[in-house]
């Protein structure tokens, strides 16, 4: 039977129960920011390698590309004592018998685009995994695939696991594959132009110990290259 | 059959217009009395036959007559026409050459040809080939021709390799009268033909207001180089303004060069020092001051003085080479003094050039710059103590490369790995075992042991193998993947059973891989592996041996394989399902459907179908339309979205309507519709244009079911092209 008001006094429950689910909700999402606004927060201390080229790169054939900043990039904040946790770690790949180089390479702090100071894989698919050793909080990934020239690389796709084989609690925090030709979903990210600053990409504090890292050649060739990868974080304590 | 071929031939008929109408008679014979079987074998008879009269009746026709036959077809070539008898026209012409026999009647068809109605294009083709072969008889008509501005550069190059003196006199005659750019070729010939009846139009010609005709003219001048064209060159350099000047001044440089080859030497000299005193251009310059290092009154120091201390960097850069080469150049920058003046840039440019020349008395400094120079001070001073090395300098460049980072690394690295010698090999293997050596050298060298390919080292490196330094121990495993043969496998599991860490582990199975991969026997590769793997007791050495066996992929291993997947340990049946994964073919397809469409652990399922999916993918025995089906039956059996994405990629690169229709039938799937497009987008030029009509349907269905603008007009350029 309806009785008159009921109609409102149910709007009114109903309202009251959805502003209580957004309070809660806005509180909980504050909930890791709030834990890390707790810290003191720093700008990211990022060594950046010699610039190989300058001026605005020329006109690629890539679809969603980004836009030259034009500038420097702004400084990226991260709490007190975050670090490069991939320095020196062991990096896997999919090809084992690299074209050039070797994946040490890929953490060995040195960021220059000269000879001997990067790693060049198999054409097509191909991606690394590095082993952080434990599980880190992660607040930043860094990556240089080469900037010797303006390129752009195909399907960059990071993701961080605790497992080693990416299957189960998996995070993606880059994904430019349009079409899916790897498999891990389309991505919305931008392609971009490699330049000596690297892309910097949000971890947004995501925990876990493996960082996998996906490409699929580059607009000028189907090889696949890394001069470095950083990884800045802290230890879980 | 034979005797009508025999008449062909002789009669140089058209031959194969008679084997067509030879053809078509025993086809239809063939249809009214033969059965098919029989019409296909007289027709391979036939088809020989035809194959080896033709080749015959090519190869032994008369060269005139092939001659006749290709200025037939040449007579109406155009530009845009094809050249398909450009080679046998070559190939004939190298061969009339070569036959004195022929080589007059040829000329005369030849020349025959070039005054009948052939087109312009063929009788450029046949100027060109007339030119080796041509004599007098040539001359009346190519001259003719030089009046033609449409036959005139033809007929210009093929009397150019004329050598007869009447020619000379046609291309004075036509120099009067010629206008651009046919002047530039009769100067340009007349140059090369040292004409020096042409001397005073040639003269008279370097004063011309064209400036190109005037380079030309004093170009021609410098080739004839006798007495009187040395006192016109003189005076035009005298008289003559930049940059006309220094065009002279090549020429005159020339002349000095052919002066100087006759024993003139002091005149030689004079021309030489008169261009070099004039601050020519720097490639002027060089030549010039290459003259005046012959001289022997005139010592050069006091000129490489002046140039070192004017320090103009691209002249200093452009007389090393001409300082390399003069022999008393070393005692002048008598190492200890005048060099070290040099701005450092200069210096190591200059040992380079010293060293090319294997000085190995400039050795000091050159080690003192690897000491103390900047990066590139260093990369080139490494190539210097390349070219001079002596028996040791490996350590030198095994210790640059284990302490510099970069380039100067890798520059190290490439001297080390290309010294010469086996006696450099040997020296590696000793320096590798001797204690004094420090191991971030040692790790060097062994390195240099897999990159030298020095096969004779895999004792010492498997004993290295086995150091108590990691980076050692991981160096050595990666270096005998180079070097080892299978005869040493066993001792490289061994390495991989006792190995201390994840890295040593993988450097292993990518060695063990590699060494199998060089038994010739695929079937025997995996035998050492598949003798223990069962009796392993550590999980992390099983782990790492089934990973070896799918990395090999021989049949022998998939039986073994197969138990390993109901092992009650779950990281060795992970570890498994990759193996099979990665299986050259599609062999264990199903025992992995089997995993995921049973399994109820996340992990396992997911590792099975991404491996299912990949198997499918590379199978050559099912067709499209089966792969498709197969995807569809695995998608519903996915367990949630990451897996439905993974086979919606592998959808993509099929070629299937089926694959077409279920991916469109997915749009309306708010949680796929991306994977979805992505995949009919990928799928939509690999279904054949067979089906294009479904595949219209099916793309039109997929912009009316999307609301994605972008997808939409992707689509709808594809449909666009279909038509």
């Amino acid at each position: 039977m309806l009785v008159p008001g009921s109609s409102f006094r149910k709007d009114a429950n109903f309202m009251t129960l959805k502003l209580k689910t957004i309070i809660y909700g806005f509180i909980f999402s504050l909930f890791p920011v709030t834990s890390v606004l707790s810290q003191q927060m720093l700008p990211l201390e990022i060594e950046l390698p010699q610039p190989m080229f300058i001026g605005t790169p020329q006109d690629f054939e890539v679809p969603n590309l980004e836009k030259p900043l034009g500038k420097p990039r702004p400084p990226f904040m991260a709490p007190e004592g975050t670090t490069n946790i991939a320095l020196h770690k062991y990096v896997e790949s999919t090809d084992n018998q690299p074209i050039i180089g070797e994946t040490e390479l890929i953490t060995d702090g040195d960021k220059e685009a000269v000879d001997g100071s990067f790693v060049e894989f198999r054409p097509g698919k191909q991606h690394i995994v590095i082993d952080l050793e434990e599980k880190h909080t992660i607040y930043a990934i860094c990556l240089w695939h080469y900037h010797q020239k303006a390129m752009v690389y195909k399907d960059v796709i990071v993701q961080v696991s605790d497992d080693p084989d990416f299957v189960v609690g998996t995070t993606t925090l880059f994904n430019n594959d349009h079409n899916n030709s790897y498999g891990l979903g389309v991505g919305q990210d931008l392609h971009y132009v490699e330049t000596h600053e690297g892309k910097l990409i949000d971890a947004r504090g995501v925990e876990g110990r493996y960082v996998r890292l996906c490409s699929n050649g580059n607009s000028f060739d189907a090889v696949n290259h890394y001069i470095e990868v950083e990884v800045y974080g802290k230890p879980i304590p | 059959m034979t005797l009508m071929l025999t008449v062909c031939c002789r009669n140089q008929c058209e031959v194969p217009g008679i084997f067509k109408m030879f053809n078509r008679m025993i086809f239809f014979k063939m249809n009214v009395k033969r059965s098919g079987t029989i019409f296909l074998g007289c027709l391979g008879i036939l088809v020989l036959l035809n194959l080896q009269v033709y080749g015959q009746s090519v190869q032994e026709s008369d060269p005139l007559t092939q001659l006749d036959q290709i200025l037939h077809k040449i007579s109406i070539y155009d530009y845009n026409a094809s050249r398909g008898w450009l080679d046998d026209f070559r190939n004939l012409m190298k061969q009339i050459y070569n036959s004195p026999g022929t080589k007059a009647e040829a000329e005369v068809m030849m020349i025959e040809f070039l005054q009948s109605e052939a087109t312009i294009p063929g009788k450029q083709v046949v100027c060109q080939e007339l030119g080796p072969i041509a004599t007098n008889k040539s001359v009346p008509v190519l001259s003719s021709m030089l009046d033609d501005s449409n036959t005139a550069e033809m007929a210009l190059f093929a009397l150019n390799m004329i050598p007869d003196n009447s020619v000379d006199k046609i291309l004075r005659d036509h120099l009067d009268k010629a206008d651009m750019p046919l002047i530039i070729g009769l100067i340009n010939s007349i140059g090369s033909r040292q004409n020096t009846k042409a001397i005073p139009q040639l003269q008279k010609l370097a004063h011309n207001e064209d400036l190109q005709i005037a380079v030309s003219a004093i170009h021609a001048l410098g080739l004839i180089h006798d007495d009187k064209t040395t006192r016109i060159l003189d005076k035009l350099f005298k008289n003559c303004a930049p940059p006309l000047k220094w065009n002279v001044a090549d020429s005159y440089l020339k002349t000095a060069d052919h002066i100087y080859a006759s024993g003139k030497k002091k005149d030689a000299f004079e021309i030489y020092h008169t261009v070099y005193m004039t601050n020519p251009p720097l490639s002027i310059l060089i030549a010039a001051l290459q003259g005046v290092l012959k001289d022997p009154q005139n010592p050069p120091e006091e000129e490489f003085n002046k140039i070192f201390q004017e320090g103009d960097d691209n002249l200093i850069d452009a007389i090393l080479p001409v300082i390399r080469d003069y022999p008393g150049a070393l005692e002048f920058f008598n190492l200890e003094g005048s060099i070290e003046t040099l701005d450092p840039k200069q210096q190591i440019n200059l040992l380079i050039a010293f060293s090319e020349r294997g000085e190995t008395k400039i050795r000091r400094m050159v080690i003192g710059f690897l000491e103390k120079g900047n990066p590139e001070e260093m990369i080139a001073a490494l190539l210097a103590l390349f070219h001079i090395s002596e028996p040791g300098d490996h350590h030198i460049f095994a210790i640059k490369a284990a302490l510099a980072t970069g380039q100067i690394k890798e520059f190290a690295r490439s001297c080390l790995y290309q010294l010469k010698g086996k006696e450099v090999d040997q020296q590696i293997l000793q320096s590798i075992t001797a204690t004094s050596v420090e191991n971030w050298e040692r790790l060097e060298l062994i390195r240099s042991v897999g990159e030298r390919n020095i096969e004779e080292g895999v004792d010492i490196i498997l004993e290295s193998a086995r150091s108590p330094d990691r980076r050692i121990r991981v160096e050595s495993i990666k270096t005998l993947g180079k070097i080892g043969k299978p005869k040493i496998i066993d001792q490289v599991i061994e390495l991989l059973i006792t190995a201390h860490t994840r890295q040593e582990r993988n450097e292993a199975i990518s060695t063990i891989t590699l060494i199998a991969g060089k038994n010739p026997n695929i079937e025997t590769r995996s035998d050492e592996i598949l003798a223990i793997v069962k009796k392993i007791s550590d999980n992390e050495t099983q782990i790492s041996l089934i990973e070896v066996l799918g990395n090999i992929g021989s049949d022998g291993a998939l039986p073994v394989l197969r138990d390993f997947l109901n092992h009650p340990d779950n990281d060795i049946q992970y570890s498994t399902i990759k193996s099979l994964s990665r299986w050259p073919n599609d062999d264990p397809a199903m025992d992995l459907k089997e995993i995921f469409e049973n399994s109820e652990d996340i992990k396992k399922h997911t590792l099975a179908l991404q491996g299912y999916v990949q198997l499918l993918s590379i199978s050559e025995s099912l067709t499209e339309d089966q792969k498709a089906m197969a995807f569809q039956k695995a998608f519903y059996q996915a367990l949630n979205l990451d897996e439905k994405k993974i086979i919606l990629s592998a959808m993509g690169n099929i070629g299937s309507l089926k694959a077409l229709e279920m991916s469109v039938g997915l749009i309306s799937d708010k949680d796929l519709q991306l994977e979805a497009e992505a995949s009919i987008i990928n799928m939509s030029d690999k279904i054949s244009n067979r089906f294009l009509t479904e595949k219209r349907k099916w793309l039109e269905r997929a912009i009316e079911g999307s609301d994605n603008e972008n997808f939409k007009n992707n689509v709808k350029e594809i449909i666009k092209w279909l038509e």
